[in-house]
């Protein structure tokens, strides 16, 4: 039995029943989909491109891949789930964009040096404490801008959005072995960095 | 980098990322396991704050995905390629027509008599064996409005 849903309806689906429904060929369903994480990839387009014009053209990619795709997806029950499947295409679409930067240098390169030299200004409302985290997480994104690009979209792949071994190598086109290594390094070289600007002390 | 240091490495690396069960572990690896621990929760939590930084209202980014999405079924294909890209796709096309023209002239130049292009030749001159053409062959191929009796041309 086919039943017209409202938007309202759709929105206090799961993610799990409007991607089954999406599937069905419900155009409505993948765009509540795009609704509820636009924002959520848009943010992780930013955090590998730091660019407002890149990140927004990788997170439109990212939904027009994942609904082209989206007869792949295969649902492993957990909440998460398609979440977790658009974050890995998100990533991959970036790194495509960067690699394509890379390739073609007449566009400009403008990965990782825009404004994030500028503390954040806190509110009227920050506690002291707040402020000092605020300084410390802008230090921390500085210190992984100093790092080789390859070495800190390793590390993001790992630490920020969780991608496999496996994954990584697929995403960056080199052996498991080297992704190890990268981590490795990469590491090592943040762990140095964070010290010598003092945030290897901070207690969470 | 020798063997055993590119061993380490891996199980290092393993054991910070939790592959590796962490039992008997020496002093070493256990502070190397912390140290990266810690260096996780600092990471994901300063990129947690990092986000897109100007306020996207959902029906701009719903509107462009629509466009884009009404492109692909348009053309066919199933990614969206930049201006630039289809700019240089039409570029390389038109050079590569440009080169198969130039490769047909070079070839019908030479495949040409002698190498020498084709000259109108000289005029014909009479020779005793036009004598021998039988005169009911040219009949045949004169034309029937010629000669024709009583025909008003």
């Amino acid at each position: 039995m086919c039943v017209e849903r409202t938007l309202s309806d759709r929105e206090n689906l799961s993610d799990a029943d409007l991607v089954q429904a999406a599937q069905q060929g419900q155009h409505e369903a993948f765009e509540t989909l795009v609704r509820r994480h636009y924002q959520m990839v848009l943010n992780t387009t930013w955090r590998y491109l730091r660019n407002q014009e890149d990140a927004w053209d990788a997170a439109q990619e990212t939904f027009i891949k994942a609904q082209t795709a989206l007869g792949q997806f295969k649902d492993s029950g957990h909440p998460d789930g398609f979440r977790a499947w658009l974050v890995r295409i998100a990533a991959n679409k970036s790194l495509d964009l960067i690699r394509r930067k890379t390739r073609h240098p007449e566009v400009p390169v403008n990965l990782w040096d825009n404004g994030e030299e500028a503390l954040p200004i806190p509110g009227p409302q920050s506690t002291e404490r707040e402020v000092h985290l605020r300084d410390i997480n802008s230090v921390i994104r500085q210190c992984m801008e100093q790092l080789p690009p390859d070495l800190r979209i390793t590390l993001m792949l790992r630490e920020i959005n969780q991608f496999s071994y496996e994954d990584i190598a697929e995403a960056t086109g080199v052996p498991v072995g080297t992704v190890m290594s990268r981590l490795y390094n990469a590491r090592k070289k943040m762990r140095a960095l964070l010290k010598q600007k003092g945030v290897s002390d901070f207690n969470l | 980098m020798n063997i055993i240091h590119f061993f380490r490495i891996r199980r290092l690396t393993r054991l910070a990322d939790g592959l590796l069960p962490d039992s008997e572990l020496t002093p070493e690896e256990s502070a190397y396991i912390a140290e990266n621990r810690r260096l996780r929760t600092l990471l994901q939590q300063a990129f947690e704050e990092d986000t897109y930084p100007a306020s996207v209202p959902e029906e701009q980014f719903l509107r462009e995905w629509r466009q884009r999405q009404a492109q692909i079924r348009d053309a066919g294909k199933d990614s969206v390629l930049p201006p630039v890209r289809n700019f240089r796709y039409l570029w390389a096309a038109a050079s590569l027509a440009a080169a198969a023209l130039l490769v047909l002239f070079a070839l019908v130049y030479l495949l040409s008599p002698g190498g020498q292009p084709v000259k109108a030749g000289p005029a014909v001159k009479h020779h005793p064996d036009m004598e021998q053409i039988d005169p009911k062959s040219r009949e045949t191929t004169s034309s029937p409005d010629q000669g024709v009796p009583g025909r008003d041309l």
